[in-house]
């Protein structure tokens, strides 16, 4: 992109700046002059700390008046009176906007084709809060904020050592957003490292506002329904993940990490785990494979059982099926389809209503499903049943929600059509869709297939610290992973 | 070939011993006429040997043509020779692709699901396993190795829920019937045995010691066989011989605590098995077929591949007359005689010739 120097004539440089922002009411341009010499302050409304701005510079600068040639006075300010704790000289007009925007204010002097930029950032940023969607019991209870500057030093001051590496860069054309890449030197693989920024660089997009939108561009296969890269609001675990070799990148204004390369496995680990005793921690991972698998299989096994192979139920169970079912006047498919859109349908509007209205929809929920639609003989209580089950069960694993949500709606349909042998068929190519995924060069179904022994102890079963602080766990050096990403 | 083509040992014996076990869980009275009796329990016994002596073919060649599989070593020998190999194979693999299909679908049609058509089972399968065949050999293997452990859980389960159910006196001297009927139950599984196929086209892509997996194949799938067949005899007898899918029958009497019907969890072992078998056969047919004739996009293989398997299964299992083909022993003898002895072992030989002219001629250029 073309540059356009800064002159030496501060009412230029004024009257470029202006003209740029001549539609935006938020430009503040506050000339001063101190000695001989003129200046402008040029900020944006509330990007900048005023208290500070006056007090560190601007009383200073009218204070002490400055004389002698103006190269000498602006080295004499740079040097001396500004006490800003981070200043950069700028020498065009794109690094004055690019400054501005980013919370600095910009003195520029009369005689000077530079500027130079003062780190008094002051807009409005949310606090270090607890996690809202990664609870845990034990772990930390601090979680990432909008504002990059923010969050870096939150896993700083997790990993102290000099290893520890966050580049920065900038994503998006019209939005400039900050982007910092975290890794671990030494531990990442630099190829993987180099990969993804490349690809960051190569994004062609115009603004990026959240990390989701650098998530396609990351992800081993942006068409598939299994995301390759994983998402984290806590940094504590964004750092067990860096240690392990992964890459985290960071986006100002997402309190949301993405980490690559993600294996499907790790969406059954959380940080509580290693701070619980490791017989309950791997209880707890054993439920969460179980809920996983009913979550999304549960209703169309249980079609399919139900219209194609009761040979399956126990024949208590099986009695009672059709005690049931044979009241009402829709198919298993059919119930089971209303009844998990409705179930949808419920959960979107309980996630956009503000809490107080939540509630009305839980009892609405509550009453149309549970009571009404059973007592009117429409829906069998049976199915109730199975999508409460359902419903419980895809809690469990949040970050799973969304393929699982779909995959049990073609679960229901295959079922309903084909029976058990249809949901069998695709469970095979749901399989295959996750085994095919690697993610800069590790398998995603890694460590389970291809197996790994060693990396068993933390995948289904959880052992001791232990025995898992014997060894280093890093995963460039799975079974499967590409050569080259070592 | 890229690394990312590239599978563990491990996955190759899974693979293939997947491949294997599902066929004996398709054991059909309409096995080209062979009734299933003591005799084939028995001859399980002598299938590690046979099995490595029919592996000796293979080593030879891959000792020949190391880094390439069967269809680039033919290339090597001239491009026609290549193109016709490729061909010949390519085919080999879609019949060889179909045929489980067909089993299946005859099976699902004649027993759980009569009601559906002939077509829906074969499109339905073929959909699936064309996915899966896209997604290329690495995918297909890890699947496999992942559905070949649930599958030897599922049989290992179903034969353990059988032990109460077994009567000795059903277990008879296997000789019984002559050596003529152990040398059927022979040839029987030395038809069903052509999963050696998948070693011409994998032993490139392979990382880790091919000999050790084909080994431990030899051992285990013969193992695995014999529980099977002796499991059904023990537990059926002579009643056997008058059910159409024998193992899915017995399966149908097996009791896991409140589960008192197993057959279910058989017939899903048995499409996971076609499954991942297909899926592989029907990326070595577009690997074959796709160095004869060149498609615009690489998918369109795919479709086009599943599509004449899907129309070929369907037509080849809408009655019993022809269902009996895809179990035609003759048939899957001279299949095994000509694609995994014959030809293989000329390929290697002319390669040789080949070898040696091209260093008789470099010692004349130098002398």
């Amino acid at each position: 992109m073309e540059q356009t120097k800064l002159s030496s004539l501060l009412i230029q440089n004024v009257m470029q700046v202006r003209s740029a922002y001549a539609s935006s009411g938020d430009l503040n341009v506050r000339m001063l002059s101190s000695g001989e010499h003129r200046f402008a302050c040029i900020t944006l409304e509330n990007m900048v700390n005023k208290q500070i701005l006056n007090d560190m510079l601007l009383k200073r600068l009218v204070r002490q008046p400055l004389s002698g040639p103006p190269m000498n006075c602006f080295i004499q300010i740079e040097e001396e009176i500004s006490t800003a704790s981070e200043q950069k000289r700028i020498s065009t007009l794109e690094q004055l906007y690019e400054m501005m925007a980013s919370g600095f204010a910009v003195l520029l002097m009369d005689g000077v084709p530079l500027g130079l930029a003062l780190g008094f950032q002051g807009f409005p940023a949310r606090g270090v809060q607890p996690p809202e969607n990664e609870v845990m019991e034990r772990a930390s209870h601090e979680a990432f904020v909008d504002v990059l500057k923010l969050n870096t030093p939150l896993l700083r001051r997790r990993m102290k050592t000099k290893d520890f590496v966050i580049e920065t860069m900038q994503v998006g054309r019209s939005s400039q957003t900050q982007v910092a890449v975290c890794y671990l030197q030494g531990r990442a693989s630099e190829g993987t490292v180099a990969k993804i920024k490349q690809q960051l660089r190569s994004v062609k997009i115009d603004t990026v506002l959240e990390s989701g939108y650098l998530q396609p561009f990351l992800e081993a296969d942006s068409r598939s329904l299994f995301p390759s890269v994983g998402v984290s609001e806590r940094p504590d675990t964004v750092c067990a993940k860096i240690s392990e070799g992964r890459v985290a990148i960071l986006v100002d204004g997402s309190p949301f990490c993405l980490i690559t390369p993600f294996l499907f496995s790790e969406h059954f680990q959380s940080m509580d785990d290693y701070t619980m005793n490791p017989y309950y921690a791997t209880f707890i991972r054993l439920l969460k494979y179980l809920s996983f698998f009913l979550a999304m299989l549960l209703p169309g096994f249980y079609v399919a059982v139900g219209e194609h192979n009761p040979e399956v139920f126990p024949s208590a169970i099986f009695f009672k099926v059709v005690d049931a079912e044979v009241a009402t006047p829709f198919s298993l498919l059919w119930e089971a389809l209303i009844i998990h859109t409705i179930y949808e349908i419920m959960r979107e509007a309980g996630l956009r209503l503000p809490k107080s209205v939540g509630h009305a929809v839980s009892i609405v929920g509550a009453l149309v499903i549970g009571e009404a639609a059973v007592t009117a003989g429409l829906i069998g209580a049976p199915m109730i049943i199975v999508v409460a089950v359902t419903a419980l069960a895809s809690y469990v694993i949040p970050s799973l929600y969304y393929p699982t949500a779909i995959l049990r709606f073609l679960f229901i349909i295959v079922g309903g059509l084909s029976g058990l042998f249809g949901v069998v068929l695709l469970f095979a190519v749901v399989l295959t869709e996750i085994t095919s995924l690697n993610a800069f060069g590790v398998p995603i179904s890694a460590p389970i297939s291809p197996f790994d022994l060693r990396s068993m102890r933390d995948t289904v079963a959880r052992l001791g610290w232990k025995t898992l602080s014997r060894r280093i766990a890093k995963v460039q050096e799975l079974h499967g992973a590409e050569e080259e990403t070592r | 070939m890229t690394s990312n083509q590239r599978i563990g040992a491990g996955q190759f014996f899974l693979m293939i011993f997947l491949s294997r076990v599902v066929l004996t869980l398709t054991y059909s009275i309409n096995s080209g006429g062979h009734t299933i009796s003591n005799a084939d329990w028995f001859a399980a016994l002598f299938m590690p040997l046979i099995l490595l002596i029919m592996g000796v073919p293979a080593f030879v060649f891959l000792h020949h043509s190391p880094g390439g599989d069967l269809c680039d070593f033919a290339f090597t020998l001239g491009t026609g020779v290549g193109k016709a190999v490729s061909l010949l194979y390519g085919l080999l693999f879609l019949l060889l692709t179909f045929t489980p299909v067909a089993r299946f679908s005859f099976f699902v049609t004649s027993t759980t699901q009569t009601e559906k058509g002939e077509w829906f089972f074969p499109l339905l399968i073929m959909a699936a396993v064309s996915f899966g065949a896209a997604k290329g050999v690495q995918a297909i293997a890890r699947t496999g190795a992942v559905l070949a452990v649930i599958g030897i859980a599922a049989i290992a389960a179903i034969v353990l829920a059988l032990i109460p159910r077994m009567d000795m006196l059903n277990i008879y001297n296997p000789l019984a019937g002559g050596i003529r009927e152990v040398g059927s139950s022979v040839l029987l599984l030395i038809a069903n045995s052509l999963e050696l196929s998948m070693l011409y086209m994998l032993a490139p892509h392979i990382r880790g010691s091919v000999k050790k997996a084909y080994l431990g194949y030899c051992v285990t799938a013969p193992l695995m066989l014999f529980l099977v067949l002796f499991t059904v005899m023990a537990v059926l007898g002579p009643y056997a011989t008058l059910q159409l899918f024998p193992f899915y029958s017995v399966a149908g009497i097996a009791k896991i605590g409140e589960l008192t019907n197993l057959s279910a969890l058989e017939a899903s072992v048995w499409i996971v098995g076609v499954f991942a078998k297909c899926a592989l056969y029907l990326y070595f047919s577009y690997r074959c077929l796709s160095k004869v004739v060149s498609l615009p996009h690489r998918w369109m293989w795919f479709v086009l591949l599943g599509s004449l398997s899907a129309i070929a299964a369907a037509m080849s299992s809408d009655n019993v007359k022809k269902a009996q083909l895809n179990f035609s022993v003759v048939g899957s003898l001279w299949i095994n005689a000509i694609f995994l002895i014959v030809l293989p072992l000329i390929l290697t030989v002319a390669g040789a010739i080949k070898r040696r002219k091209q260093n008789a001629t470099m010692d004349s250029m130098v002398g």
